[in-house]
């Protein structure tokens, strides 16, 4: 509906950010992890938003982030280890991932204010002349 | 003759939007309710359905029987509004619900529902203007 | 000699009035078109309603405000047409 289009906007941005987030708590989870099915360490993934035709943003892609150098740790012991002794940690670094979490969050919440802000709009138009 | 002068098109049309409201609020709170549900698919009440016969009438007066021979006014109450599932998609849980998406539908609806109720009433006031003031 | 002042008085100007019905100035003609006004405006309100109810709408205080007006003007109309009958009314009861 066209009174409405304000709020999947809002809507649309919400879900994009939920997304991202996820993809964050990903990242931080996956920050020490050396393993994966298809060989060597995580690599850390990233949300790419677009904007939606009719209003509103989506997201296009979950990349992953191939130009960072994994962090190279000297661990001899450890069953991942090279033959130099070195292990690859994943290309994760959590203090920036924080910060993203807390760029995500802020989001969500200006989306939700947003929303607010629009449900409140359309309760007073309809107090018009009462 | 009939003294029901509330059921004109534009009535009908509000009623059957409203109706539209309450029936998608219950599918809506059923999505809210299977948010953690794997597999679920959402269900959605099918908005041009629901006022496929309201609007295909046109606005003529009701018409009353004074003879046994006359055809009867058509029956125009409620019609089955279609609802239509979604193939589920968006959750790892493999759930088809997006919560942002459901509680603003809900929203939404709710919203819908308030703008038609208070267009209904004013159209009463029009009329109990009308009577009322008339003297 | 009172009366006939009173007579003059009260229909000379509806002589003077009338040649200027065609330009739209009658009092008769006004109130048909005010009348109309609100036949209209009302109409205004149903689309509105309608747009909105089918999600055709894109503001939604536009078809309020339309309500609204087709709501006082009715309530005007009301009022106007209340007060004439009572001024004729008052007039039917003045001996003369």
């Amino acid at each position: 509906m066209k009174i409405f289009r304000s709020f999947d906007i809002s809507a649309s941005a919400l879900t994009a950010e939920r997304l991202r987030l996820s993809v964050i708590a990903t990242n931080i989870a996956n920050a020490e992890t050396t393993r994966t099915p298809q060989g060597g360490p995580y690599r850390r993934k990233e949300v790419v938003f677009v904007p939606r035709e009719n209003g509103g943003v989506e997201v296009a892609a979950i990349q992953e982030d191939t130009t960072t150098p994994p962090r190279m740790v000297y661990d001899p012991g450890h069953p991942d280890a090279n033959s130099e002794g070195f292990v690859a940690y994943p290309n994760v670094s959590v203090v920036n991932e924080m910060v993203d979490l807390l760029a995500a969050t802020r989001a969500y919440e200006a989306n939700v204010a947003a929303l607010n802000a629009t449900k409140s709009m359309l309760t007073s138009s309809l107090n018009i002349g009462r | 003759m009939s003294f029901d002068v509330t059921m004109d098109r534009t009535m009908r049309v509000v009623v059957r939007g409203l109706d539209y409201a309450m029936m998608r609020q219950r599918v809506l709170a059923e999505n809210v309710a299977n948010v953690e549900t794997p597999y679920y698919k959402r269900k959605d009440v099918d908005f041009a359905s629901a006022f496929e016969d309201v609007l295909r009438e046109k606005d003529v007066l009701p018409l009353s029987t004074t003879h046994p021979e006359h055809f009867a006014d058509g029956a125009r109450e409620t019609q089955a509004m279609g609802t239509v599932e979604e193939a589920y998609a968006v959750r790892q849980d493999r759930s088809g619900v997006d919560v942002e998406k459901e509680m603003t539908a809900v929203l939404e609806n709710a919203l819908y529902y308030q703008a038609l109720a208070r267009m209904m009433s004013d159209k009463l006031g029009l009329l109990r203007t009308v009577i009322r003031e008339v003297r | 000699m009172e009366v006939s002042r009173v007579a003059t008085s009260a229909f000379s100007p509806l002589e003077k009035v009338a040649p200027k019905a065609s330009q739209g100035n009658d009092f008769a003609e006004k109130l048909w078109q005010a009348l109309e006004e609100v036949n209209n405006l009302q109409k205004e309100a149903d689309a509105a309603i309608l747009d909105v109810a089918l999600g055709k709408e894109e503001n939604l205080h536009r078809a309020i405000i339309a309500l609204e007006r087709a709501n006082l003007a009715l309530g005007l109309a009301v009022q106007v047409r209340n007060k004439v009958i009572e001024a004729y009314q008052e007039i039917m009861r003045m001996q003369v």
